[in-house]
């Protein structure tokens, strides 16, 4: 049955995105995916290299590094700090013409996307290591870190004091992050899309946090969804921080990217999230009468159900949807043309690598 | 599919493709079809769920392993295909923890035309077999916390030898298992920092003034030099790393014109009925039967092993590549 779920999520998907003309042909996208990779591995050995310093550096490029992943964060870092910097350059093209500070856009939305990445992949595969990071890292922290340059200082100090390099790693990038966004609301006078920013991010963790703990069923989507979602409105304000102005359209287009991908990523994570009872949107949207994490013994039925519902098709109408509106959103002529194309690229390029 | 080796069961068609494709993930190259290579691997499954050393030749858990590995590198693999090699793989297991290449299920016996008690060595655990078969299961999603991955790291972590290294089975040298076993128990968090420095002690200490390392006191081998360099990066220290990075050096310097990389013999088929072969035994170079240590003809294998090697170094920005550049952002 999860072989049927597999099956008809990649069929419906391509169907639907070919039909709505979003769907990437395979030698574009190819010759686009080896370009994003060119642009991440110079990311990586760049800016990525200035935020963790040699040693951990390094040490993110070993095999033994979040090792737990196996390969899924290694082979993927260039592509992720590509995205990252292809959201972050796209909404700040988007936003402000001149183009001053669109590199420093991407690279801090960059190893922001990387820090989101990392931070899911200790939630999903260290447990043990979660509740230790939620000692030196968690909202009070975070509401802090956007103002306060001494809780910078201390969160530096637990990077000395933290043997564990995930943690080290992860701590030193969340570190870097926000010293830029400091240096940078500070020299644009953007106190006001800082503290946006600000409350975004303390969202996003709240969201995080509460997935993990099988919200109740009438919150379950909308917590699924802003864990998802969120880091793409985050990047979105990150580059608004450093635009000289703040086109309204922007924010909603980001939403829809962020809905997009949200179920994208929720689709193709049906049968491992059955596997180990992680949140899923689709699922959810199966159970909806029942706790959405069910005991093995009813896997098999709420497999059925799932197969007999239209919860999938549902989930790729509204996928389909939030595509089509960010389509149109970046087909206004007020908004600046190549960056449009550039975020309409990105779209269908990493929906079509998320797929596999 | 590649096909390297030459044995008395032919060339090894499925155990080759797996690894190459595995060793090679890291590397971006417009000619090579390797979703096509995959999807070909894929078809290859058998019925037991398991994969062999070509299709001729009963399944093994070391060939599904690599299968596994090299399919866990793209999403084209429908789930069933993956719970399938994951039951074959854990019928593999043994009570020790450890995980052996033969079960009594495969047929091994039957196909060598041997009497099943003279199998008894290729029906046994190893640690170059279980570490691989263990990096497979979590990368289909074994838990660190599950029994199996326990009892697996609990094997490995019992059969360092005193000089740091692990011995293998079916390789000459310690420095492919040495290195699998600790990639396998840094997977797991189960790597203590005194075996860690004790087996890149071990490297270190056994690396030659060229940078290279031997498979067996010889000389310098590409294949011990590539899964030395890949054990050292798994703890990238400043001694470590220096070491590494020699030994991609040598790797380099020792490219020939065509792309390729000379091979030496190091696959070991011990007699079946041999569970500890001797490394002082009298192997028989590049002979078929038992008893023999061969090289990959084509060099096929040994490449793999170099490119992986050589791609971890590049990433970490260790060491510049014939034909390409360090890229830094501009």
């Amino acid at each position: 049955m999860l072989d049927e779920v597999w099956l008809r999520v990649r069929r419906g998907l391509v169907h639907r995105l070919e039909k709505s003309g979003q769907w990437m042909e395979h030698d574009a996208y190819a010759a686009f995916m080896r370009e994003r990779k060119t642009v991440g591995q110079a990311l990586s050995q760049g800016v990525l290299r200035e935020a963790l310093g040699e040693e951990d550096f390094c040490l993110i490029q070993s095999e033994s590094a979040y090792a737990r992943a196996c390969h899924r964060l290694s082979t993927r870092i260039p592509l992720i700090l590509s995205f990252g910097s292809e959201l972050g350059c796209s909404f700040y093209g988007l936003m402000d013409r001149t183009g001053q500070h669109a590199r420093r856009a991407g690279e801090i939305c960059a190893v922001f996307n990387l820090g989101i990445s990392i931070f899911d992949l200790v939630q999903d595969c260290y447990p043990e290591l979660v509740e230790e990071f939620a000692q030196c890292f968690h909202e009070q922290v975070l509401a802090e870190l956007a103002t306060d340059v001494s809780e910078t200082r201390r969160l530096e100090l637990r990077l000395t004091e933290n043997s564990q390099p995930e943690l080290r790693i992860l701590l030193r990038i969340i570190v870097w992050f926000h010293q830029r966004i400091r240096e940078a609301a500070k020299e644009e006078g953007a106190a006001d899309a800082q503290r946006c920013l600000a409350a975004l991010l303390r969202e996003a963790y709240r969201s995080e946090t509460e997935s993990r703990v099988a919200p109740a069923m009438e919150n379950a989507l909308e917590v699924s969804r802003a864990k998802s979602s969120l880091p793409f409105l985050i990047i979105c304000q990150t580059a608004r921080l450093l635009a000289k102005s703040a086109d309204g359209d922007v924010e909603p287009l980001a939403r829809h990217i962020g809905d997009v991908f949200w179920l994208v990523d929720d689709l193709v994570d049906i049968p491992a999230d059955f596997r180990d009872g992680a949140l899923n949107a689709v699922v959810i949207d199966t159970s909806a009468s029942s706790a959405w994490k069910r005991a093995s013994r009813e896997e098999y039925e709420a497999l059925a159900g799932l197969l007999r519902g239209a919860s999938i098709e549902r989930a790729i109408d509204r996928l389909d949807e939030n595509f089509r509106q960010a389509a149109r959103i970046l087909a206004d002529q007020r908004l600046d043309g190549e960056a449009a194309r550039r975020l309409r690229r990105v779209m269908a390029a990493y929906v079509r690598d998320w797929l596999g | 599919m590649w096909r390297d080796f030459d044995t008395l069961a032919g060339p090894s068609s499925e155990w080759v493709t797996g690894y190459v494709c595995y060793a090679t993930r890291l590397i971006e190259c417009a000619e090579f079809d390797r979703i096509g290579v995959l999807k070909t691997l894929l078809h290859r499954q058998r019925r037991t769920g398991g994969w062999g050393y070509n299709h001729a030749v009963p399944t093994d858990s070391d060939s599904t392993a690599w299968a596994v590995l090299a399919l866990s590198t793209a999403n084209i693999a429908r789930p069933s295909v993956l719970y399938r090699a994951r039951g074959y793989l854990v019928a593999h297991r043994q009570s020790s923890g450890g995980f052996a290449t033969y079960s009594d299920d495969d047929g091994i016996e039957r196909y060598i035309q041997a009497n099943a008690g003279l199998t008894a060595g290729w029906r046994s655990s190893h640690p170059c077999v279980t570490a691989v078969v263990l990096q497979a299961l979590m990368a289909v999603g074994e838990a660190a916390s599950a029994d199996l991955i326990c009892g697996g790291a609990r094997f490995l972590a019992e059969r360092q030898d005193d000089s740091g290294g692990w011995r293998a089975y079916w390789w000459k040298g310690h420095a492919y298992s040495t290195y699998h076993a600790l990639r396998f128990l840094a997977m797991a968090g189960a790597l203590p920092e005194s075996a860690a420095s004790k087996a890149c002690a071990l490297l270190e200490r056994t690396q030659a003034e060229d940078g290279s390392w031997s498979g067996d006191g010889s000389g310098g081998d590409v294949f011990a030099t590539s899964h030395a360099v890949l054990a050292l990066l798994l703890r990238p220290g400043v001694g470590g790393r220096a070491a590494a990075q020699r030994g991609a050096e040598w790797l380099l310097r020792n490219q020939e014109p065509g792309g390729r990389w000379p091979s030496a013999p190091m696959l070991r088929i011990p007699p079946p009925m041999a569970e500890n072969p001797d490394p002082a035994d009298s192997w028989r170079i590049d002979d078929r039967g038992t008893g023999v240590v061969v090289r990959d003809r084509a060099g096929i294998f040994t490449t793999a092993a170099s490119l992986w090697a050589l791609s971890v170094v590049d990433r970490m920005g260790l060491t510049g590549l014939a034909g390409t550049e360090r890229r830094r952002a501009s």
